[in-house]
């Protein structure tokens, strides 16, 4: 079009309701038209369609929260390592996988009314009491062994899924295979069987979440994440010496029992769909497109120990990053990618854990951990740079300490924290702004003893970048203390975050997790002349650890404190700078993405990488692994 | 409305026509779900919820030609009757168990209980919509389109944000919502 573009067509472009031909001829005017560019960015047509597209807006935002959580609250912070794209690329993106997960939800309804198949209805050995989920070979059941007294789980298989005797035959051979493993992270396969013309496969139930699931609310915190796939690669290891391999690892593969401890599921079924059937193009490569291996993709006959670790590798990319490696294309760019891409990933994850995952997901076999063993070890020196407590005798006299409020940290008035209620399961954040909710209380249950590996305790005295890491041993003891800065009710801590006007509840419930999970609270307040940021650092597992930061300003310095089972410490002072010794400090926080920082002053004092910032809402479970000291603005005094 | 009337009206005219397998599926697909839950909420039987569920979409089927001829209320308005309809009749039918929800509220398009069923209907569609087209789209032209669309930003803020060119970013929302309109077109 050598013309302008009237007005009814601009709207219908921008409705989207043009025939291929007139698109093309407007876009390509628009290029090289600045006026009728700059018509079409000044005009927003909407017609019942877009109302119905925007509307779909709440979907996209956490229930009852402030859409960007404590992003919005005003700081006072540069991002020096965070660009504007990012943050605005990831936010839209959470928001489109939110509206994704929605999505699913509808169809998930379904499920209310399934039948199961008529040949089951009279088994003599299993009772059917509901559906627990369709996965892509089938329904799944949850049943009732009558005369073992246990629930197990009845696999229906889809009959276009064993379409020819061939498939049969694999199918059985398989199924014996995997009925031989019999290991702590290893869904069992009892039996299986064929009652008319269904198939179904009788295996063990366990009640729980798969991480597909649980990552579906965001990246798990990157010891969580770890624990799990170190789980996970023990089960795989045992299965590889028993000769089997799993060939389509993946989250949705991998089930959280409610002790903490992940399964691997599916062994040996993955042969089942038939190659080259007339199922989808997906399945018609063994694996799943975002998790497979370069070889097992060119052909299953090549998969071998090391294909799993590959999707190993590409399941704990998901874990922590919070998708897939590959995202956003179609199955067979994916599996361009598996062949010559390199996995990408945000600053916030450790190097250490790059470095696992990178070497897991090698495009050469041979470049990848040649065991399970190997991946086990390596999971286990990276969590090793963390720091143990050392003394759980000392357990019980902190938790003492913890129900009573006690002013403590350079008798600053800081109010105490409380020991917190805990929750043993994976579980979601919730939040709410403004209002308190009320949870029912749930009994804790108490975890069994966990083996941790080399407690050591390093010093931080004098040290200008501190790090801190815990592992933890003992269960935690119930709490129902109240202060002014956290209160439980019921399962929920929840946290008075004050920023100059804004006050913002947020509730937390915690993870379990097989070693640790820590969580901190974070209290801020703005006190005029006395600055005062505290963090509590608590976790599962153990009670003992509940770990209060402060930075305040005492006299001439700016100090770090650490109250840590009745003990408090200096981690660092810094001597104020003569010029701004008489300044007012302002302290402020902001929380973006997977860090908290802490500026003074402008300037960021503190920057908490790795904290797992859940964003669908805008409670914080905020993992403290590194406290790293910038820009000081005194001199280190120590 | 006019616009989901005539998308509505042209998908189900080829479904009378030629009522090919294929053009059930995402009739099915998308309302199935729908119907299904509306059935649990008035507390149908489990094993019922199927029987009217196919029902009601079978009655569309046949009856889509009522609809064309300007029977009141767009398509979702129309279906909801029908399913209303069905209700009452199965309620009626048994004799230990009534409705859960108030089906002449169902019926009534000026009630609260319909209006939640009309943006439930609406919600589900467009959920749908955009998890099936959104593969087909570079993450950026997806991005975009979220931004000016679902979180109704101007096209120059989304350009700035995520540091694309004017025309990328109104270029991207035209050709999401095409994309949009036509997978509608065939799913309504």
């Amino acid at each position: 079009m050598s013309e302008h573009v009237d007005d009814e067509q601009l709207a219908r472009f921008l409705l989207g309701q043009l025939d291929e031909v007139v698109q093309l001829t407007i876009e390509n005017h628009l290029e090289v038209c600045p006026q009728c560019s700059a018509r079409s960015a000044a005009h927003s047509p909407t017609d019942p369609l877009i109302e119905m597209l925007s509307a779909t807006f709440e979907y996209s935002i956490p229930l009852d929260a402030d859409p960007d959580g404590i992003d919005s609250t005003k700081t006072q912070i540069a991002w020096e390592n965070e660009s504007d794209l990012d943050i605005t690329q990831s936010r839209l993106s959470r928001m489109s996988d939110r509206i994704d997960v929605a999505s699913r939800a509808f169809c998930d309804a379904e499920l209310s009314k399934l039948e199961p198949p008529k040949d089951l209805e009279n088994h003599s050995r299993y009772k059917i009491l509901r559906p627990l989920g369709r996965g892509g070979m089938g329904t799944v059941w949850l049943a009732q062994h009558l005369l073992m007294n246990r629930y197990v789980a009845l696999k229906v298989v889809r009959p276009e899924f064993l379409a020819n005797v061939g498939a049969i035959e694999r199918f059985r051979r398989e199924v014996q295979a995997a009925a031989m493993i019999q290991h702590p992270n290893v869904v069992t396969a009892y039996d299986a069987e064929q009652i008319g013309d269904t198939h179904f496969l009788v295996v063990e139930f366990v009640e729980g979440e798969t991480l597909e699931q649980r990552v579906a609310s965001g990246p798990l915190p990157v010891p969580i994440a770890c624990a799990a796939i170190r789980d996970a690669a023990v089960g795989l290891g045992f299965a590889h010496q028993s000769g089997v391999i799993h060939r389509d690892v993946k989250p949705s593969n991998l089930i959280q029992a409610k002790n903490g401890s992940v399964k691997i599921l599916d062994f040996g079924l993955v042969a089942i769909p038939s190659i080259g059937s007339s199922i989808t193009g997906v399945n018609m490569v063994i694996g799943t497109p975002d998790y497979v291996s370069p070889e097992q993709a060119e052909s299953p006959h090549l998969a071998d120990e090391r294909s799993d670790f590959y999707s190993l590798g590409c399941t704990l990319y998901h874990l922590v990053v919070g998708r897939p490696p590959f995202p956003n294309r179609s199955v067979l760019k994916k599996i361009d990618a598996h062949r010559q891409e390199m996995p990408l990933f945000p600053s916030e994850i450790p190097i250490g854990l790059q470095r696992i995952v990178t070497k897991m997901m090698a495009k050469q076999p041979d470049q990848r951990y040649q065991s399970a063993r190997q991946i086990v070890d390596a999971i286990d020196a990276f969590s090793a740079d963390m720091i143990l407590p050392t003394d759980p005798s000392k357990a019980k006299r902190f938790s003492n300490h913890l129900t009573r409020r006690y002013a403590t940290l350079g008798g600053f008035g800081i109010a105490a924290a409380a020991l917190l209620a805990w929750r043993f399961g994976p579980s979601r954040l919730q939040a709410t702004v403004n209002s308190p909710t009320k949870s029912p209380s749930n009994s804790p249950t108490v975890p069994p003893l966990k083996p941790t590996p080399k407690p050591e305790r390093d010093s931080l005295a004098g040290t200008k970048r501190n790090s801190r890491f815990y592992q933890l041993r003992q269960p935690t003891a119930m709490g129902d203390g109240a202060t002014e800065d956290f209160r439980i009710v019921g399962d929920d801590l929840i946290i008075d975050a004050l920023s100059s006007n804004m006050q913002v509840w947020l509730n937390y419930q915690f993870f379990a997790s097989k070693h640790f999970s820590i969580h901190a609270g974070i209290k801020f307040q703005d006190a005029g002349d006395d600055p005062l940021i505290k963090f509590a650092l608590l976790a599962d597992n153990a009670p003992e650890i509940n770990v209060q930061f402060a930075i305040l300003r005492e006299g001439n310095f700016v100090v770090v404190k650490e109250a840590f089972r009745g003990e408090q410490k200096n981690l660092a002072s810094y001597q104020l700078r003569q010029d701004l010794r008489h300044k007012t400090i302002t302290t402020s926080i902001g929380i973006k993405e997977n860090r908290v920082e802490v500026s003074i002053d402008d300037l960021t004092v503190i920057s908490i990488d790795n904290i797992d910032v859940l964003k669908r809402y805008p409670a914080i479970a905020v993992q403290m692994s590194r406290v790293e000291l910038l820009n000081p603005i005194a001199e280190q005094w120590d | 409305m006019t616009n989901n009337l005539e998308t509505s009206v042209s998908w189900l005219e080829r479904l009378v026509e030629s009522p090919a397998d294929a053009d059930w599926q995402p009739l099915v697909r998308i309302y199935l779900p729908l119907i299904s839950n509306w059935c649990v909420r008035a507390g149908v039987l489990n094993t019922d919820i199927d029987d009217i569920a196919q029902d009601v979409l079978i009655v569309v089927i046949r009856r889509v030609d009522e609809f064309q001829r300007g029977h009141v209320g767009a398509f979702r308005g129309w279906l909801r009757m029908i399913l209303a309809n069905h209700l009452k009749n199965y309620f009626r039918a048994q004799t230990r168990r009534n409705s859960l929800l108030p089906l002449d509220d169902v019926a009534d398009s000026n009630s609260e209980l319909s209006r939640i069923f009309d943006r439930e209907h609406d919600m589900h569609l467009a959920l749908r919509a955009m998890s099936i087209v959104k593969p087909d789209f570079q993450e950026s032209t997806w991005l975009a389109f979220l931004g000016q669309v679902v979180e109704g930003r101007s096209a120059h803020e989304v350009a700035e944000e995520l540091q694309l060119s004017l025309n990328a970013v109104i270029k991207a929302k035209s050709r999401v919502l095409r994309r949009i309109r036509n997978e509608l077109r065939h799913l309504i």
